[in-house]
């Protein structure tokens, strides 16, 4: 099978995306990520609820229309040809702002 | 005449004031008293600024607010206002000024310092004009033409801080940092761009001050201009 998005490195581990559709759809259901690990085949999910940071109590809450998913980053990252190190950094924004989508209602 | 350090600017600096933003590097004055204005208490700015280079520097603020929304401060409450490398970071920079003025006395004084975008890695942008700067005022968040010109900032910031090649790559960079209201350099300016905004903001009566002094250091890369509220 072709994989539509190549692989990138999670602590110095190479994983994907597991881009079965019922996984993806299921993955933005949640507000997660699901990744295989390429050198044990082991498959788990990424977790926006577990990301994202509380904002300060001063800050207004974030709007539903600017959430972002998770899984959605990743992919237009990959797809835009970010390096990893760009892929973390964008996460690392979404996250201190508690933007990533968590589960949905 | 153009002090070449910031310290003859500071030293006329007297009474009950606030700092706000001093995160990390608090201004230090001889005669006055400062309290600390920060949207973030230190703890929330340690977790949220990791890479803030010293921890142990940062101030605990007196006041948790905006900058540009000053509205727990009374009206006419202060001696002097501090903001260092603070209105660069403000998407409406002349909002922000009529609510430092609101708060400052009469004949308080506002010190300012702002990069000289000639000399930081602002250089490839263009220069902040006086008539983008009206208009993110009348223009408030939500109308497209300001949220076109935010847009353009996070751009300018993608291209700068990333080494992007392509227009696709900057552009979703930016959208994810107008998502989050990243905290960027929104404009970019040299001192005379800012004399006329000061000059536009006494004219037009919306924020009158005057110049006190203003301060060049030498090695160029930021200025200093202490401005006293004006009435009547």
């Amino acid at each position: 099978m072709t994989r539509r998005y190549r692989s990138f490195e999670i602590q110095g581990v190479p994983h994907h995306l597991d881009e079965a559709p019922d996984v993806r759809a299921r993955d933005l259901d949640r507000g997660e990520a699901t990744v295989v690990r390429e050198d044990t085949g082991e498959t788990y999910a990424l977790r926006a609820a577990d990301l994202n940071i509380a904002l300060p109590a001063s800050v207004p809450p974030i709007e539903p229309e600017r959430r972002v998913d998770l899984r959605c980053v990743m992919e237009r990252g990959i797809e835009l040809d970010y390096a990893d190190i760009d892929i973390v950094e964008l996460i690392e924004i979404a996250r201190r702002h508690a933007l990533l989508r968590e589960a949905r209602a | 005449m153009i002090a070449t350090t910031r310290e003859p600017l500071l030293a006329k600096i007297r009474g009950e004031g606030i700092e706000i933003g001093a995160l990390d590097a608090p201004i230090e004055l001889a005669d006055a008293t400062v309290r600390y204005v920060d949207v973030l208490t230190r703890e929330e700015c340690l977790r949220h600024y990791p890479e803030l280079p010293h921890h142990d520097r940062v101030i605990e603020p007196d006041i948790i607010a905006a900058a540009d929304d000053l509205s727990v401060i009374d009206d006419a409450s202060q001696d002097f206002i501090l903001a260092s490398h603070l209105l660069e970071h403000m998407a409406d920079p002349i909002g922000t000024l009529v609510g430092f003025r609101r708060v400052l006395k009469p004949g308080g004084l506002l010190f300012l310092v702002l990069p000289d975008k000639r000399h930081t890695f602002d250089r490839p942008r263009e220069r902040t004009t006086l008539d983008h700067l009206i208009a993110d005022h009348r223009e408030p968040p939500g109308h497209p033409a300001r949220d076109r010109r935010d847009f353009d900032a996070y751009r300018d910031w993608a291209r700068i801080s990333k080494s992007f090649a392509r227009d696709d790559q900057i552009d979703f960079w930016a959208e994810m940092l107008q998502r989050a209201r990243y905290n960027v350099h929104f404009h970019c300016w040299i001192p005379e761009d800012v004399h006329e905004l000061f000059a536009w903001l006494r004219e037009s009566g919306t924020a009158p001050f005057e110049l006190v002094e203003e301060a060049r250091p030498k090695d160029g890369w930021e200025f200093a201009m202490l401005m006293r509220r004006v009435d009547g």
